[in-house]
């Protein structure tokens, strides 16, 4: 195998502009800010009456976990402490237990709220599509039980809610193609508000989605993330995650710079 | 038969399922749940389905001494393990009896976990939190260290076009962190605006290609012209 100096010492930068800043991230103060498209989703929970129904779906595995677990934890708290009852489900079967119903129960306890009246989990059945057409068409058709075995219709969290078209929100948090889902089976049958959370490469994709209004708002990455923190005023993993990644920016910055000076001194010499 | 069957039901299904969309029709909505069930039903089938395929491409591996046989043995351990802490808690819960009446049920001789399925404090809930999410996170973060190298080298202003790229790419990493700011508080304006004209407009041209192709592609799967889902040979 060749060993490649410069991409050893490029990963050695690397490690040194994570390793430095999650030390000493007590003394890094970097400025606050929020971009329109968070703001939206912020704005759009901040109106909802007590007691509104929402849904939010956790579609992505531990892969993505430390960008989009930040998003999941800040709409929880938010959504809690408006003192909305929130649906949490999955069309991805890698998110159904350690990442579902473990955020959803720690951010349940943190807020005090019970399991069954001010919120609930429901367990991962295949399908993706068919089963976000389910909840369009009745909720108990598609999820009949909660993860705990308990039947929908007799919890107070789904009091008054039939079908998609009653929940006052719904939300997907995804690092593959359930957003995509969610925009043509949900918000065509449900016709309810609908946001977005994805992974910052993601972004991109869902910028028309936005000028179409078939999302309220838009969170990609873990600076989205770490803007609603902001905005709730409860800093957390993503606001702390964001100095690391500054830097790591930066260093990537300076690398195309020098790339680019060896590339034209380079082609120089050769002229 | 074996071919023609499935065709038949893909056209059936197909023309059908197109006529229910604009039906509001009570029985057509009910078809349509009925449709979607089927589906979900079909989809925990194909689960099944997917591990035999799984064990059978894995016993080959080994059976053949393939080149990196040993990662199939490996694999063979972790779905053992995987498998017997999914469903030894719910065997032992079944068959035999906590140790005294007012005991935890999630508990058995007063330590061992025994919560079923995937529930906090579970054996599978366990190798999630402490096996399966290190080694993905682990993967994935290797990522990043790939894209400072790759950024280097293809990062060039060789042509106007990858100049563009280039500035594109630069505005959007510094906007996307409290850096672009901290330069020059229009930084986080231009890669809204970045993301909101150039980029919509790119992807909204690929968005109709995606849709279009995918009509197209539907239409030759009712018509039975794309029987490429079939398997085997045309």
């Amino acid at each position: 195998m060749k060993f490649n100096v410069t991409r050893w010492i490029i990963f050695a930068l690397v490690a040194i502009a994570i390793i430095i800043p999650v030390m000493i991230k007590e003394r890094i103060t970097l400025p606050e800010s929020s971009s329109s498209v968070v703001k939206n989703i912020y704005d759009f929970i901040e109106k909802l009456p007590e007691k509104s129904p929402i849904i939010i779906s956790v579609d992505f595995d531990p892969s993505s976990d430390e960008e989009l677990r930040p998003m999941i934890k800040a709409l929880l708290r938010h959504a809690f402490r408006k003192n909305l009852r929130v649906i949490g489900m999955t069309i991805w079967d890698a998110a159904a237990g350690g990442t579902l119903i473990n955020i959803f129960n720690e951010m349940g306890k943190e807020a005090k709220k019970e399991d069954g009246v001010d919120y609930a989990i429901m367990p991962f059945k295949p399908g993706g599509s068919s089963i976000i057409l389910l909840l369009s068409q009745n909720v108990y058709d598609a999820y009949p039980k909660d993860y705990k075995n308990n039947l929908n219709k007799d919890l107070p969290v789904f009091k008054g809610i039939k079908t998609l078209k009653d929940m006052k929100y719904a939300m997907c948090v995804s690092a593959g193609q359930a957003v995509d889902t969610w925009i043509i089976y949900g918000k065509e049958k449900g016709k309810m508000p609908l946001g977005a959370g994805c992974t910052a490469v993601m972004a991109t994709d869902y910028y028309p989605f936005l000028q179409s209004k078939q999302l309220v708002g838009l969170m990609g990455g873990l600076s989205a993330a770490a803007q609603y923190e902001s905005l709730i005023k409860h800093k957390d993993t993503a606001t702390e995650s964001m100095k690391p990644q500054t830097v790591v920016h930066a260093l990537i910055i300076i690398l195309i710079i020098i790339g680019n000076i060896m590339y034209f001194t380079g082609k120089r010499k050769k002229a | 038969m074996k071919r023609n069957l499935p065709l038949l039901i893909a056209f059936v299904m197909g023309i059908l399922f197109i006529i229910q969309f604009f039906v509001p029709h009570q029985w057509s909505q009910e078809m349509l749940t009925w449709g979607n069930k089927w589906i979900v039903i079909i989809g925990g089938i194909s689960l099944l389905l997917g591990i035999s395929s799984l064990i059978h491409f894995h016993y080959v591996q080994v059976k053949r001494s393939v080149p990196g046989w040993g990662y199939s043995l490996v694999m063979f351990g972790a779905f053992i393990i995987a498998i017997t802490a999914g469903f030894l808690p719910s065997i032992i819960r079944w068959f035999l009896p906590p140790i005294a009446p007012d005991a935890d049920p999630g508990k058995w001789l007063g330590f061992l976990p025994l919560y079923p399925g995937l529930e906090e404090g579970s054996p599978l809930f366990w190798i999630f939190l402490n096996g399966i999410s290190p080694f993905m996170a682990t993967m994935f973060s290797l990522i990043g260290f790939f894209i400072a190298s790759a950024a280097f080298r293809a990062f060039r202003a060789r042509s106007l076009e990858a100049t563009l790229l280039l500035i594109a790419a630069v505005i959007i990493m510094l906007g996307q962190t409290p850096l672009g700011a901290m330069i020059w508080e229009k930084i986080p304006d231009i890669m809204v605006w970045i993301f909101n004209v150039p980029n919509t407009a790119a992807k909204r041209a690929i968005l109709f290609g995606i849709a279009m192709g995918s009509i197209a592609f539907s239409i030759r799967i009712i018509l039975g012209i794309e029987r490429a889902y079939l398997g085997g040979k045309d």
